[in-house]
């Protein structure tokens, strides 16, 4: 037992002989893990969650495979049984999918739509139109039936052709082609409810069946003939008696919920089914060679999703690799200077084992060793704390097999990295105790004007960032970005620390008059002295680096916001039928009008024109502060107030202020075949629904649509209308129909969310939300170093507090003194991070526009959070640095620090 | 009781010049001495005499700029860190002034004596042997399973001087061993020292204290970086250099206040006379 005790007293003497000391090391490893391990997480989660992210956008439906074709030969060929032997097409698909066992890899078995290439013409009691004939797997699920019921040989009919026509359950529809002679007869089975807009999930693929398309040369809605659901045999026997040619498609759906790696298994269970449609071998082919049907072809949204989704993780990767690899070299030298720390506060052990003949690399070994504990319960501390972190807050829950080893690597080379610089760090002081006096080249070094020279590299790396044009897809944060303010803050707070002493000699006897604590408080943070310089300026580059990454992060989604709702107009935007009229709509929405490739005069400058009414804008648009220098709604309110016979018009973009000051903001927009007289009655950066860089005319809506009456046009004609409103699309389509607005089919809707979808505006919003993770654990870090600093100093000063006490300063005076210059310092160097941090985000914002093509430019916003946090963060420090500074010297007995001191 | 004629430790016109950025500082101005083995010697001068230059030295850890200096049969010029090292690590061992700059807070007597024993190559049984006669002999054998924090200011010095003497080292340098503890505990730790000497320990130590100085066989004093004299067995003698010169005592040279002498070489001796 003793033996054991022994052994395992032996084994922590050589392995962790000051547990204390080792804290802080654990502590800085932990910070060292959690910043390399969460790259590789990050881009891991970020492929998931950009997946996820258009998943989610788009729908499971959106993302299948579909396969279409048509019972139409595909050369010159007769055949009476082309149409009749869809159904045996069909079976021959569905065997193709099997066969290619797409349902093992993320796909669904095929599901079938069919309708008629020509609507047929129904013939009902009271009255005969067309109508399409539709036949769909699950078809009968999707709709309500009102009256009736589904079954294999009955159709359904809508409510609206029922009462058109005076069908109903039971009653036998005739009908036939359009153009020829012919006809069939069916049963009505039941009647269902209406389709309109927001469609069921399973029918949006197929919107154009019931909503009415937008005819893009009237700009008239035209609307599509009434659906009849028929079973597949139903409608292929009907097709067949009418000789009426089957639109035909295969849908197979991808399973909900599905990790991106199944996803692209997905792909590949398309191609697989893909070629074995092509297979000579299969039944379609067969059918294919008897009846002339053209092969099916393939289409879905997955490949060019998941080349979304890998763009967004190519423009991740390069910053949060960098954010990464800077978060981790950062926390190396951390760990260099807790070696020195640990040689420090242990030089009279090394001093004694130095004249004893250590050599530094064997020193450097016993405290590798000595590290080998901290450095192991860190990395796996770190490692975890990374993972959880970016499960819980990164961009996606899940992450591939594969990066768990890349995780393990990386952890590895931050372990062994760590060990490296605490053996390196610990070889280079011994081999500085072991010499006397400092050579050369260290007197050379010291003579080297530090601050100057960083200034000089400050100068020189922030030109290019000066000069730099935005790059056109956008310029991820890299480390020419995050370096420049870092030297930047060093600089100032260099400076400012190298002014303290000139400071306290200017304030010398107002020094004197204060009460002891806040006297020596001053004195000790005015000396500026090494130690607290040294402390000044990093815990001003961990703060700093807190307030930049906020400002960015801020301010790129304030310009990612301006941008989607300048890009956009509002949150939802449906196209109408110019000649669709409605009830006026609730708040929130408006229709507007627009007319594209409009030339302004003078100057010939591209434009197009947007005619708002003025009253509604203020509760559609999504506006901000920095898109004109005055407010939206005195924006609004020149419009509207305008008096004269020219059009009140805004205009926003890049038009020259000389063209419309010279001609008192009278201009003329010219649409080639007429033109319409304006007055200029405001200017701004940009302004919602200019989707690109070219100008836009804001015009007021009574008074343009009078002017283009005025020049003989049909305002109908002449201007596209739009819908925009705020909330989510279903709400919108809800909202627009019950007001009596009959919106396009879907696949036209455009919303502010799938602008800011981009992968540019993904990646760099991650990525700079990562950069705002690792900024706050730098300032942390650099907060926890203010306390060190603080305590080590206490301990540093015992004898001289000790002699204080004995002199008569009371322990309050002592607490008040620790405390303020704790929270001296630690506000110095608050005060310098903000005062450099918002400046240099500012300056670097403008190289980071992440859609440059698009107005307005980068806009800047105040990041309040992040420097509230920092302000919390020298408050806390402050209170817990005191507190221990407190204990540490209540600690100290007298005797024992006297005798000590001798 | 081991008295060799060989010295632990010999100088010759030793010189030692450090460069600051005010300029040159000359510590060592040809120091010539002789450490006997086997012996206490004592270094005395005031503050700035080059003691601390002179041991360090002595204890391998600086070289001499001019000079020669020798130590365990090794001259330390021209050796190369590494030999240096290597020279400390088995000949030399070196005490600190205050007891817990000598040792580590974490171990106990025994185990310090254990790691000075591996640094110095000895066997563990060895060393075990070795360290506990030195435990007995030094009076802290019932004190060997205390950490340092346990002990008291002399009985730390103690430790210290076992952990140094473990192994036989050719030379044991202590820098003003006795500067903190009081009279009763230095006398204490003398008489433990002279007790190393007698078992053939050469110990040379920089001292203020004149009880260490009165404990010793042989006292170098410095003055401005020269020997200005040496005291052997109660008698003060002077230095000659290699050159023939001659440092004489202050009251002496008082005597000469021309600074210029007449030099008269009888059969007794030689005799210095003023000119006029």
């Amino acid at each position: 037992m003793i033996r054991i005790r022994s052994a395992l007293r032996h084994l922590r003497l050589r392995l962790l002989p000051v547990p204390g000391q080792a804290l802080g090391l654990v502590a800085l490893v932990v910070v060292l893990a959690s910043a390399l391990v969460s790259a590789p997480l990050m881009v891991a989660a970020a492929e998931q969650g950009a997946w996820e992210q258009e998943r989610d956008r788009l729908s499971e439906a959106v993302l299948g495979a579909t396969l279409g074709t048509t019972t139409q030969a595909r050369r010159q060929r007769t055949s009476d049984t082309r149409i009749s032997r869809a159904v045996e097409l069909d079976e021959a698909i569905k065997q193709a999918a099997r066969r290619a066992r797409v349902d093992q890899d993320g796909l669904g078995l095929p599901e079938t739509i069919g309708f008629l290439m020509d609507p047929m013409i129904a013939i009902g009691p009271e009255g005969s139109g067309p109508a399409q004939l539709v036949f769909r797997t699950g078809a009968f699920d999707g709709v309500e039936v009102v009256a009736g019921s589904a079954s294999s040989t009955g159709v359904l009919i809508p409510q609206r052709m029922a009462e058109r026509t005076g069908l109903g359950p039971g009653d036998r529809l005739p009908v036939t082609p359009a153009e020829r002679p012919g006809g069939a007869e069916l049963v009505v089975g039941g009647v269902y409810a209406d389709l309109v807009a927001p469609l069921p999930a399973s029918w949006q693929q197929h919107s154009f069946l019931f909503l009415p398309r937008l005819d893009e040369r009237s700009g008239n809605l035209v609307y599509p003939p009434p659906v009849v659901l028929a079973s597949r045999d139903t409608a292929v026997t009907t097709a067949a008696a009418l000789e009426e040619h089957l639109f035909l498609e295969w849908f197979l759906p991808l399973e909900p919920g599905l990790p991106v790696e199944t996803a692209r298994d997905a792909v590949g269970a398309g191609e697989r089914m893909q070629a074995a449609l092509a297979s000579p071998e299969s039944e379609l082919s067969r059918l294919v060679e008897e009846e002339g049907y053209q092969t099916p072809v393939g289409r879905s949204a997955l490949p060019a999703v998941l080349d979304t989704v890998d763009t967004t993780v190519t423009l991740l990767e390069p910053p949060v690799r960098a954010v990464g690899i800077g978060g981790g070299a950062a926390a190396l030298v951390l760990v260099g200077a807790w070696a020195g720390q640990r040689m420090r506060r242990r030089e009279d052990e090394l001093r004694s084992l130095v004249a004893r003949g250590l050599s530094p690399a064997r020193g450097a070994g016993v405290a590798a060793r000595e590290a080998l504990l901290p450095v192991l319960v860190g990395l796996a501390a770190g490692g975890a704390i990374g993972w959880l972190l970016v499960q819980r807050l990164g961009p996606g829950d899940t992450f591939p097999p594969g990066v768990l080893g890349r995780s393990l690597v990386v952890l590895a080379a931050g372990g062994v990295s760590a060990l490296a610089v605490v053996a390196v760090v610990t070889a280079v002081l011994i081999t500085r105790l072991d010499s006397i006096g400092s050579g050369p080249a260290a007197q050379l070094l010291g003579r080297v004007p530090w601050l100057a020279v960083t200034a000089v590299l400050a100068v020189v790396a922030a030109v290019p960032l000066l000069t730099a044009e935005p790059a056109e897809e956008g310029r991820g944060v890299d480390v020419l970005t995050l370096v420049v303010p870092l030297l930047i803050t060093m600089v100032v707070a260099g400076a400012l620390t190298a002014v303290l002493p000139r400071l306290a000699e200017l304030l010398g006897d107002r020094l004197r008059r204060l009460p002891v604590g806040p006297f020596l408080a001053a004195r000790r943070v005015l000396a500026g002295q090494g130690a607290a310089r040294l402390v000044v300026v990093t815990t001003a580059l961990s703060l700093g680096l807190v307030v930049y990454a906020g400002a960015l992060g801020s301010s790129t989604d304030r310009t990612i916001a301006t941008k989607a709702a300048v890009a956009t107009g509002s949150d939802v935007v449906v196209p109408l039928g110019a000649d669709t009229t409605g009830r006026e709509l609730p708040a929130d929405a408006m229709v507007v009008g627009v007319e594209r490739e409009t030339t302004l005069l003078p100057g010939d400058a591209r434009v197009n024109v947007l005619v708002v009414r003025p009253e509604k804008v203020a509760g559609v648009v999504r506006w901000d502060a920095g898109l004109a220098d005055r407010p939206l709604e005195e924006l609004m309110d020149a419009l509207a107030g305008a008096d004269g016979p020219r059009v009140p018009v805004l205009i926003a973009g890049d038009v020259a202020d000389g063209l419309v000051e010279g001609t008192g903001g009278e201009v003329t927009l010219d649409f080639g075949y007429y033109s319409l007289p304006a007055q200029v009655v405001g200017r701004a950066e940009a302004f919602p629904g200019q989707s690109s860089s070219e100008p836009l005319v804001v015009a007021e809506w009574d008074a343009y649509l009078a002017a283009v009456e005025d020049a003989g046009r049909d305002p109908a004609l002449v201007l596209a209308r739009e819908a925009w409103a705020r909330g989510e699309p279903e709400g919108v389509l809800e909202t627009l129909a019950a007001a009596g607005y009959v919106p396009s089919a879907q696949d036209r809707l455009t919303t502010a969310d799938a602008f800011a979808a981009r992968p540019e505006l993904t990646a760099q919003t991650w990525s700079l939300d990562y950069l705002r993770a690792v900024a706050l654990a730098a300032g942390v870090l650099g907060l926890v170093g203010v306390t060190m600093h603080a305590v080590a100093q206490q301990r540093r000063r015992t004898v001289a507090g000790l002699l204080l006490r004995r002199m008569g300063m009371t322990r309050r005076a002592a607490d008040v003194s620790a405390g303020l210059e704790i929270g001296l310092l630690a506000g110095l160097a608050a005060l310098v991070a903000v005062a450099v941090a918002l400046p240099a985000s500012a300056l670097v914002l403008r190289v980071l526009d992440p859609v440059p093509a698009l107005e307005p430019e980068a806009v800047f916003a105040v990041p309040w959070g992040s420097i509230a946090a920092v302000g919390g963060g020298v408050v806390l420090v402050t209170v817990v640095g005191s507190w221990l500074v407190g204990r540490t010297a209540r600690r100290a007995t007298g005797g024992q620090v006297m005798r000590d001191a001798t | 009781m081991r008295h060799d004629a060989t010295p632990a430790a010999t100088c010759e016109g030793l010189v030692r010049i450090y460069w600051s950025p005010s300029g040159e500082v000359h510590a060592l101005k040809g120091v010539d001495a002789v450490v006997p083995a086997g012996r206490l010697t004592a270094i005395t001068g005031p503050s700035g005499s080059g003691k601390s230059s002179l041991l360090k030295i002595l204890a391998a850890q600086d070289r001499p700029t001019a000079g020669r200096a020798e130590v365990a049969g090794h001259p330390l010029t021209g050796l190369s860190a590494r030999r240096l090292r290597a020279l400390r690590r088995r000949h030399i061992g070196y005490v600190f002034a205050r007891p817990p700059q000598n040792l580590l807070p974490h171990l106990t007597g025994h185990e310090h004596l254990a790691m000075a024993a591996r640094f110095r190559g000895v066997g563990r049984a060895e060393a075990r042997r070795e360290g506990a006669e030195l435990l007995d002999l030094l009076g802290i054998a019932d004190r060997a399973d205390h950490l340092p924090g346990q002990l008291s200011g002399g009985e730390q010095q103690r430790l210290a001087f076992a952990q140094a003497v473990i192994g036989r080292p050719a030379l044991v340098v202590a820098d003003e061993p006795t500067s903190e503890l009081d009279s009763a505990t230095t006398a204490d730790l003398l008489s433990a020292v002279s007790e190393l000497t007698r078992t053939g320990t050469t110990v040379v130590m920089a001292t203020h204290d004149p009880l260490a100085a009165a404990a010793a066989d042989q006292v170098i004093h410095l003055r401005s970086g020269a020997v200005s004299h040496e005291e052997v067995a109660g008698r003060r003698l002077a230095v000659i250099d290699g050159d023939g010169r001659l440092q004489l005592p202050e009251e002496a040279l008082a005597r000469f206040a021309a600074r210029r002498v007449l030099i008269d070489v009888t059969d007794d001796g030689v005799v210095l006379r003023e000119p006029s």
